[in-house]
């Protein structure tokens, strides 16, 4: 087992610096505290509005219903000001797009008053061709003062794939078209000829030319607003309040950094299969990513990725930046305006050729829900391991929860014989992880996007030929911990009153939990997907039975991406992963987990698996003496199927140990009196190795198949060859799970937490 | 004589209006009594019937109607003293209220709290989960039956609710039921039969509206409130009766009219909104008076900034609201709550002065209400400009502590930024007009208005102190206070002048114009005949009945609804073309000419149908105007601070004010409740009927 973590792919070139800590501008000028507070107000609802303008102008499902939508003010570099409460996934592209336009355009055809660009080029800006930008340049005078722009997910642009998301793609020649900064408004007015090729190249013209109109629409509301304001205030006072917005949020990041933890913090996640071919279908991609905080700085660094996909689930740059943001921003930015401030304190590094920063012309069609979704992830597991020796942070902070988007084509022919497509957005229903004092919140919708919302059932069903059989919170979908994950949505639906459905599945982490167990917390559920072509759901209900479960259906399982005909009667299932525990699930006060177990959260079998706790009596009693004894039993069994894994010295402290500080549950920092600093056992004080080590190499070790019966995650994860292994970290004292990790059986063990030795010794005697 | 009268009883204060026939009106307030409501009334009533001379007896002797709004419902949802309530549902979608379609952690909070939604807590659940039930049944989208309802499951389920669990009210709830109601019916049938006096509501009657999530919240807070407001409503017309009210007891709605207090608990989340929903129709009304036909309404009271708008003198009504972060499916007036009003909180952050969202509240409430507000507030601002008199807050129902107020500011604003207290205090009020003229202009053009062509109504407490600048921010027509002496009470001024209403929905979903208009002239002729024969009871007959159709339609494949006034007359082809084109030039006239997909075709969503009996209403007399020289209103001279420069504002008494009057500012007016700043280069008009008009030079 085990190669080597961050390892550059000696295919490629070296990694590199992809984006730099962002520098500032120097204010104009001076702006008093009231009117630069009156203006930046303004300026925020000048970006709110854009939104709505949007929203109304377009009225399209995925605007106005799933908020698939952004906006933004930035400065005449294109570093954002401030970003519309929208899809972050599409937050790190303002900048992209706006220096990619000005480089394409400024000599040729140059960039005037009332111009604006039209962007979907993934190597250019968004993550995939559907998210289209128009950015605008806002003239004060004769130079650039500032640009706004919108974002809007498309819902067709061509590409060999209805939908935009091309399964069969090889390369982004079949994928959407692309259009790389050009422009769009000139002088103040559409160009026909361009918006007639774009509307040529869709499956759904009329559409998209509602959603150019709304995002010119947008733009043109936003300048005329800042004209005002210009007029009103003077150019130098809106521009320094503009910069002076950004000095603020970079001053509350740098407090921010400094304040946590410093070293080198790990995270990685996986996604499977890479497009229709079947040369792509055992594919597994990685993202890999070490996070180093100096204190001033916080590196985002991604080398050991693997290298990019011969399928569509690459992602653009812009992915690659957003990912990053929308895996750290909800985590380290609370209380901090999100925009170029954070940026000022970041850098992004990586090779080119990867599956989060591929090589043109890969296919990226895919990429929001796979190099996007995978990155994020995986950053903001690097980032809560940062997290985990902050004593404050463990109590506000929502660790990295489910993320796993369950992309879905439908289409077919309703009983009118009209030919219909669509996204499913059921699948936004996901949740967040919780922290020391908190559970994971149920259903809290996906990380990176603040409002989350889908629709209702009958709303789905007036639009689509779908039956829904049941929708709800999926029980047990969280995983279980010392403060338990939250839970995400299941829903089953039949097709209704149409001849043919075809459903294609774009997205990952069927095989394996994405979201991981977080201080010894077990890793969330897999995501579900089932066709129950036995189901027979018309007779079923002629007999007035109404299948409202897994349980109550036999199910096929189908592969996170995947091409299935439904007929009438078929049934299809949806579960979405839920978010990973916090903390060994055994430390849980079996009181919570009775009143768990009464709010449907988990089944009484759950809670006497994972948490050692019997609840009977249909769910309404406690047997504390049973609990004791099946706790009991448990601990044995860890003992039973695990074994040390360091060669090493077991090390001796000298005197009396200080602890410095606690990480996560079941870990803390201490050191003895010759000043040596160690990984000791919050629970009860084993020494495990020096803090430079890993102490995942210094416990007792247990690895299983993650479809071995009886295993805690068997139940919830599926696949025919099982790839990945589920390693758990125990104390060889107490026994208590201090971390655990999904990975492959080849992948190395994660040093998921290497502090700053210079930093631990300024700590003295106070802890973080 | 005959007599109007309207009474407003909020969380503070009770307010009564009275208006005479001959045109002259009245206000009292008292405090609220909320161990039995009806002596604040009592007391307010006093109040204004000695302005006119006229006895409290003789007063309840002689009204014909008793309207009045309230806060039961509102207190009743924010205090969660509410019912125990279970649930029955479709099988298979029994947590669809705990879902809240996968936004609980953001819905119903300020877009600030979004970005942080994992620090969020959701709301409390109407319906413990543990009290939904699911039973076997099942309709689809054209109300067909798919699966029949089980008799069996139902009484099972109502058994274990009732006898195992002690619920108070039981909520049923079906998707499509506003389809097909049947299943809905059979099942309370059932329940009915067996626990007759459970009080049980359904989704099909409370709010016929597509949309399981949001018609199963507002039958689950329908639910929910139903006991606490026929507890109310029980007590206080005993109460009322026992003084010697003879006249019916009416209630105000939330959809803008009244309604018999006896018949409002059925559909009790009506109510919500109640009081503030007269504030709207007093503003439709002055509108109409003065020819306005658009306004903004601010309502700016200690603890809150209610805004609204009438258009073309209609007021403007949502089908989706938020009530403590739980969604209402019913057409209601489109207020939202925009701010913390005089009670916001000023603090300094990174150098930057920063005004709410949080705010003092009541308790402790501003630094200057001596209850122990460490805290600077908007209150303690406008006390340290000079704005307020110490002595006259409320009328000089309570005094207020300058002491106080200029320490909290020294201490938390104007020390970290190195300014002087009034700098400080001039800071905060400037930060405070222009977030809330940016959340008023937010609203309008979220709407598809554009604030310019508005004038702005401005009322409550504490607005009048901030409506001249608000406005200059708006760039609004004009900034208007309303009848002198009225800005406090303006809801109960409100209630006294409103009509009965009834709203009737249904939701079927066709393309429009349909293949068979006739199926559509028959949904509404239905509607029209439950409209006639609910005012019936109620005593009205036919002929004083006035309906009016509308219905919400959009494009095809778009989302974006507008509500339309159909034409009167059966729905022929002719009717449906005008129907069309009147959509057609609304939609481009709220979202741009080239927003509406055309090509598409039209949808229309659902039915509407507005059935009103006017009330008699008291004349608002115009007033002579008189001299322009205010000096019989003059009460003396202070120091407040505008643009930072301290100048000598000259102070006048509402009370004494007459139409024609002219002030320059810088000015106060002081009245009971309230005061009006008018800064320097603004000038104060009195109208004819005692409307102060704010113009800036």
């Amino acid at each position: 087992m085990m190669g080597e973590f961050g390892k550059p792919l000696p295919q490629l070139g070296s990694p590199e610096v992809i984006a730099p800590p962002y520098r500032l501008p120097e204010k104009p000028c001076e702006v008093d505290p009231v009117t630069y507070e009156i203006l930046r107000h303004r300026l925020w609802y000048v970006v709110l509005t854009m939104g709505e303008t949007l929203k109304k102008v377009s009225g399209t499902a995925t605007s106005v219903e799933a908020n698939d939508l952004s906006t933004y003010l930035a400065l005449a570099d294109g570093a954002p000001v401030f970003l519309g409460p929208y899809v972050l996934l599409h937050s790190g592209i303002a900048d992209l797009v706006v220096s990619n336009t000005l480089r394409l355009n400024r000599d040729d055809p140059g960039i005037f008053p009332g111009d604006m660009f039209f962007c979907n080029d993934p190597w250019l800006g968004p993550a995939h061709q559907c998210d289209c930008s128009i950015a605008a340049p806002f003239f004060a005078g004769e130079e650039i003062l500032c640009w706004t722009g919108a974002t809007l997910h498309q819902l067709d642009l061509g590409g060999v794939d209805p939908g935009g998301l091309c399964p069969n793609a090889r390369d982004a020649f079949a994928e959407p078209s692309m259009y790389p900064c050009v422009k769009i408004v000139e002088r103040g007015r559409l160009r026909s000829d361009l918006d007639r090729q774009i509307r040529r190249n869709s499956r759904m013209p009329e559409i998209v030319a509602l959603d150019i109109r709304s995002m010119i629409a947008a733009n043109n509301f936003a300048h005329g607003e800042l004209g005002r304001l210009v007029e009103r205030y003077g150019r130098q006072t809106v521009l320094a309040t503009m910069i002076q917005a950004i000095e603020v949020s970079a001053r509350k990041f740098r407090q921010r950094l400094e304040r946590l933890p410093r070293g080198r913090f790990r995270g990685r996640d996986f996604c499977e299969i890479g497009g229709a071919a079947p040369e792509l279908q055992e594919d597994v991609y990685e993202v890999q990513v070490t996070v180093t905080n100096t204190g001033e700085k916080l590196t985002i660094d991604f080398t050991g990725t693997s290298a990019q996909s011969g399928g569509f689930a690459n992602c653009g740059i812009g992915g690659l930046k957003s990912g990053a943001l929308a895996g750290l921003l909800e985590m380290l930015a609370a209380g901090i305006d999100w925009n170029a401030g954070v940026l000022a304190h970041l850098e992004i590094v990586g090779q080119l050729g990867t599956i989060n920063n591929p090589r043109f012309p890969a296919a990226v069609s895919d990429g929001i829900t796979e190099g996007a979704v995978v990155t994020a992830s995986a950053v903001s597991a690097a980032v809560g391991n940062m997290l985990l020796g902050s004593a404050e942070d463990r109590a506000t902070v929502s660790f990295n929860g489910a993320n796993t988007f369950l992309g879905n084509t439908l289409a077919g022919i309703d009983e009118n014989g009209r030919v219909w497509g669509t996204l499913l957005m059921d699948g936004i229903g996901l949740c967040y992880s919780g922290n020391e004092y908190r559970d994971g919140l149920d259903l809290a919708g996906a990380g990176g996007i603040p409002y989350t919302q889908f629709a209702n059932v009958e709303t789905n069903e007036l639009h689509y030929p779908i039956l829904y059989l049941f929708r709800r919170v999926g029980k047990g979908s969280g995983g279980a911990g010392y403060r338990r994950g939250g839970n995400s949505i299941e829903l089953a639906f039949t097709p209704y009153r149409t001849p043919y459905m075809l459903m294609l599945l774009w997205t990952h982490g069927a095989e394996f939990p994405n979201a991981g167990g977080i201080a010894g917390g077990c890793p969330a559920s897999a995501a579900r997907f089932g066709l129950s072509t036995t189901a027979k759901i018309d007779e079923r209900f002629a007999r007035g039975e109404m299948p409202d479960s897994w349980e109550s259906l036999e199910w096929t399982r189908l592969a996170a991406k995947s091409e299935s005909h439904l007929a009438p009667g078929n049934a299809v299932y949806f579960g979405a992963p839920g978010s990973g525990g916090f903390g060994d699930p055994l430390l849980r006060e079996p009181e919570r987990v009775l009143a768990d177990v009464q709010a449907g959260a988990y089944s009484a079998d759950f809670a006497a698996r994972f948490y050692g706790v019997v609840v009977t009596d249909g769910g309404r009693r406690l047997d504390l003496a049973r609990t004791e004894e099946r706790r009991r039993h448990l601990l044995a069994e860890r003992k039973a199927d695990s074994r040390p894994l360091a060669v090493g010295q077991h090390p001796s402290a000298q005197g009396r140990l200080d602890l410095l500080f606690h990480v996560g549950c079941a870990l803390s920092v201490v050191r003895d009196e010759g000043g040596e600093i160690y990984w000791a056992c919050r629970r009860c004080g084993h020494l495990y190795c020096q803090v430079s080590e890993n102490p995942r190499t210094a416990g007792l070790f247990s690895c299983a198949s993650i479809c071995q019966a009886g295993h805690p995650l068997g139940q919830m994860t599926w696949c025919e060859h099982p790839r990945f292994v589920f390693r758990r970290f125990f104390c060889p004292a107490c026994l208590v799970m201090y971390e655990n990790e999904v990975a492959r059986e080849e992948d190395p063990i994660v040093h998921g937490i290497e502090y700053s030795l210079e930093w631990l010794s300024s700590l003295g005697e106070r802890a973080p | 004589m005959s007599y109007y009268v309207g009474s407003d009883i909020g969380g503070t204060f009770t307010d009564c209006v009275v208006i005479d026939e001959r045109g002259q009106v009245a206000a009292g307030k008292a405090p609220t009594t909320p161990h039995d409501f009806s002596q604040g009334v009592l007391m307010a009533l006093a109040e204004a019937a000695s302005k006119l001379g006229v006895s409290v007896g003789d007063l309840l002797r002689e009204v014909a109607f008793f309207p009045h709004g309230c806060t039961v419902a509102t207190n009743a949802l924010i205090t969660r003293n509410g019912a125990r309530v279970g649930m029955l549902t479709t099988k298979g979608f029994e947590q669809t209220l705990f879902m809240m379609r996968g936004s609980a952690y953001c819905q119903g909070l300020p877009v600030e709290r979004w970005y942080q939604k994992s620090r969020n807590d959701r709301p409390f659940d109407l319906v413990p989960l543990e009290l939904i039930a699911g039973v076997t049944e099942r309709v689809d989208k054209e109300g067909r039956e798919v699966v029949p309802l089980s008799e069996r499951e139902v009484l099972h389920a109502a058994e274990a609710l009732v006898e195992g669990e002690g619920i108070e009210a039981l909520a049923i709830g079906f998707l499509w039921s506003f389809m097909n109601p049947s299943h809905e019916i059979e099942a309370r049938a059932l329940v009915k039969r067996r626990y007759p006096g459970l009080c049980v509501d359904i989704s099909s009657e409370v709010a016929a509206a597509i949309g399981e999530y949001e018609r199963f919240s507002t039958l689950a807070i329908n639910s929910y409130l139903r006991p606490a407001v026929e507890d109310y409503v029980g007590s206080l017309e005993e109460k009322m009766r026992a003084q010697g009210l003879e006249a019916a007891l009416l209630v105000m709605q939330a959809s803008g009219g009244l309604r018999h207090a006896r018949d409002a608990a059925p559909l009790a989340v009506g109510m919500l909104h109640s009081g503030p929903v007269g504030g709207l129709v007093a503003a439709r009304m002055l509108g109409d008076l003065l020819g306005l036909r658009r306004l903004i309404t601010g309502d700016m009271g200690g603890t809150s900034f209610d805004t609204s708008i009438i258009v073309d003198g209609e007021l403007r009504y949502t089908r989706r609201s938020y009530h403590e972060r739980h969604a209402v499916s019913l057409p209601m007036a489109d207020i939202t709550s925009i701010g913390a009003g005089g009670g916001s909180i000023a603090y300094v952050d990174e150098g930057v002065l920063k005004v709410g969202p949080r705010s003092a509240g009541m308790m402790p409430g501003p630094a200057c209400y001596g209850r122990g507000g460490e805290e600077p507030t908007v209150t303690d601002a406008n006390l340290v400009l000079g704005y307020l008199n110490p002595e006259y807050f409320l009328g000089g129902r309570m005094r207020l502590e300058p002491a106080r107020a200029r320490q909290a500011i020294e201490q938390r604003v104007a020390g970290p930024l190195g300014v002087g207290v009034e700098e400080a205090a001039a800071g905060i009020v400037s930060i405070v007009n222009a977030h809330m003229a940016d959340a008023i202009r937010f609203f309008v053009l979220q709407r598809g208005y554009d604030p310019r062509d508005f004038d702005l109504l401005i009322f409550g407490g504490a607005g009048p102190a901030h409506g001249a600048e608000i406005g200059r921010e708006l760039e609004v027509r004009s900034v208007l206070v309303p009848l002198c002496g009225m800005a406090t009470v303006l809801s109960a001024f409100g209630i006294a002048n409103s009509d009965f209403v009834r709203l009737y929905q249904t939701s079927r979903s066709l393309p429009f114009p349909p293949a068979d208009l006739g199926e559509l002239e028959e949904l509404y002729r239905e509607m029209e005949a439950r409209a006639l024969a609910d005012f019936a009871s109620d005593g009205f007959p036919a002929h004083r009945v006035s309906c009016t159709r509308s219905a919400s339609m959009r494009y095809h494949l778009q989302l974006t609804d507008i509500d339309v006034v159909l034409p009167p007359g059966r729905l022929d082809r002719r009717v449906a073309e005008e129907i069309c084109s009147r959509f057609d030039r609304q939609y481009a006239e709220l979202y741009g000419e080239s927003a509406g997909f055309k090509e598409a075709g039209r949808d229309m969503i659902s039915q509407d149908l507005r059935a009103v009996v006017e009330m008699p209403k008291g004349r608002i007399e115009a007033w002579a105007r008189g001299a322009s020289t205010p000096g019989r209103a003059l009460k003396g001279e202070r120091v407040a601070y505008f643009g930072g420069e301290p100048l000598r504002a000259t102070v006048f008494a509402g009370e004494l004010m007459e139409p024609g009057d002219v002030l320059e500012g810088p000015a106060l007016i002081e009245s009971e409740g309230t005061t009006v700043v008018i800064p320097p280069g603004c000038r104060a008009v009195l109208d004819p009927y005692t409307n102060i008009r704010l113009e800036w030079r």
